[in-house]
């Protein structure tokens, strides 16, 4: 039962480790800049594509859902706010974990068994403070971003698909939007977008950190970051859309929470 | 100095340090040889406290190794400056930032100032002022071992310890490394303990020689007393370092 608990709580120590490292600064000068330039801007590509392509989708299969009650004048409405509540950040934080999750545990992992880890622990420098400090940070702010621009792109990616194939007026899937995309739904958006950005940060540093074994324990960490990330990202979905809903149902706020 | 009094280690049934007992003074230069799985590099290990031993106790210095707290932990890294076998560079920084890393306001420094400050510790491995704006990956293995001696000796240690120093290292190369060993650790009055299997380059520099096996020591003396060891392993190490010589 003991070692069940030490295997347990060392993930937790490790957040909160990391945490507390943050205001110490101790990593090289620039390096949370380095590691968003890499791992961010690397992907804006991947996230605006993704993007237009999750809002077109949406708009594709609500557009078939509203065709039947002769309502596709809700298109725009009802698309983005399903994208930007729920499907967006979801989607958009998938790809994030196998790109910039995969990313930080192969370099982390890569690290530790090349002894780089233990030669920093030997220089009698901490390495959470050192190394993963700054990832952590940069991963949360990159994926916070990153989230953000795509989610800026599903609704272009309706936008476009609505006007150009389902034959809706731009202003009339505009006009709708913001009866249903209201400030309690757009905070939604912005808390899982840091949620996932966490999670994130959170398992790729812990896995590539303590990777054992050799290349094919670094590609060991690789398999569990993506998959432990899209478990954990899906988990978050839930547990925050099941709070704004009793938030929204406590305030009388509306709007589709779920 | 560095003492370790009745330290024994084992994984599972099967046992790598038995009974351990020796001091090394300060200033002396002592190699530890031994097969491969002899138990060398956990014996550093152990020294540095990166691993617990089952009994017996490490000194070094005023600090006990055993069960160090971490606060006392990091002085001791410090105190002790480590060589892996791999050079362990960090492949993100420049060679000027590898080496200064360690120093005092690190953090604050820019890769210029890093350089500027990583130069005489260059020098002192035999590299020049230019090898500092490099990366990790850009240099040969031979100079990545050099610089990772600067940047053990960035740290101002008493005693530098070295695994395995020549691994992956032409003979050219292998004998530069040991005779910068002997130059570092005689100019600064630090004690060196170097974990090897190459007999040839020990009997020059070693001021003192061990012989590991099967988890003892079984011999331990100078370069001239191993010359005549009648043990066993130090006779086929004897003969395999011949054979060396006479191929070479």
């Amino acid at each position: 039962m003991k070692t069940l608990w030490a295997k347990w709580k060392l993930p937790f120590q490790f957040f909160g480790e990391t945490l507390q490292s943050l205001p110490g600064r101790a990593w090289p000068r620039g390096a949370v800049i380095d590691q968003m330039y890499r791992v961010g801007v690397g992907s804006i590509a991947t996230v605006v594509f993704t993007g237009l392509f999750v809002g077109a989708i949406m708009a594709v299969q609500v557009s078939l859902e509203l065709r039947d009650f002769g309502a596709q004048g809700f298109l725009g409405g009802l698309t983005t706010s399903v994208t930007l509540r729920n499907v967006g950040p979801v989607l958009i934080a998938f790809l994030l974990a196998g790109k910039v999750g995969a990313y930080t545990s192969a370099e982390l992992g890569n690290m530790r068994v090349t002894d780089q880890i233990e030669a920093i622990r030997c220089l009698g420098i901490a390495p959470i403070g050192f190394l993963i400090a700054p990832r952590f940070l940069a991963v949360v702010l990159s994926a916070f971003c990153l989230l953000m621009i795509g989610l800026l792109f599903t609704l272009l990616g309706g936008l476009g698909i609505s006007a150009g194939q389902l034959g809706v007026n731009p202003l009339y899937f505009l006009r709708e939007v913001p009866r249903f995309v209201t400030a309690p739904s757009f905070a939604m958006a912005l808390v899982k977008s840091f949620v996932f950005g966490v999670l994130i940060a959170w398992v790729s540093c812990y896995r590539g950190y303590y990777t054992t074994g050799g290349s094919a324990g670094v590609g060991e960490s690789v398999r569990r970051t993506s998959v432990e990330c899209l478990v954990f990202i899906l988990i978050a979905d839930y547990v925050t859309s099941f709070f704004f809903n009793r938030i929204n149902l406590f305030f009388g706020w509306g709007g589709i929470a779920l | 100095m560095i003492r370790m009094e009745g330290v024994s280690k084992s994984f599972g049934p099967k046992r790598i340090l038995g009974n351990f007992s020796f001091t090394i003074p300060d200033g002396e230069i002592c190699f530890f040889l031994g097969k491969s799985g002899t138990g060398k590099s956990v014996l550093l290990k152990n020294l540095l406290g990166l691993m617990e031993p089952d009994s017996g106790k490490i000194h070094v210095d005023e600090f006990l190794v055993n069960g160090i707290p971490p606060a006392e932990h990091r002085k001791l890294f410090r105190r002790c400056g480590i060589v892996f076998q791999f050079p362990a560079l960090l492949d993100f920084l420049s060679v000027g930032e590898n080496i200064m890393m360690a120093t005092e306001g690190f953090a604050s420094l820019t890769p210029e100032l890093a350089a500027q400050g990583a130069v005489p510790w260059l020098k002192q491995v035999g590299l020049g002022a230019e090898t500092a704006r490099s990366f990790p990956t850009e240099l040969s293995f031979g100079i990545q071992k050099r610089v990772a001696i600067a940047r053990a000796l960035a740290v101002g240690p008493k005693h530098l310890l070295f695994d395995e120093p020549t691994t992956g290292l032409d003979p050219i190369a292998s004998d530069a490394i040991h005779a910068l060993i002997r130059k570092v650790a005689k100019s600064h009055g630090m004690t060196a303990v170097v974990v090897s299997h190459d007999l040839k380059r020990a009997l020059k520099v070693a001021d003192r020689l061990f012989l590991l096996e099967k988890g003892e020591i079984v011999f331990q003396g100078t370069s001239a007393e191993f010359s005549k060891c009648q043990h066993p392993t130090a006779q086929e190490f004897l003969k395999a370092s011949q054979t060396v010589e006479l191929v070479s």
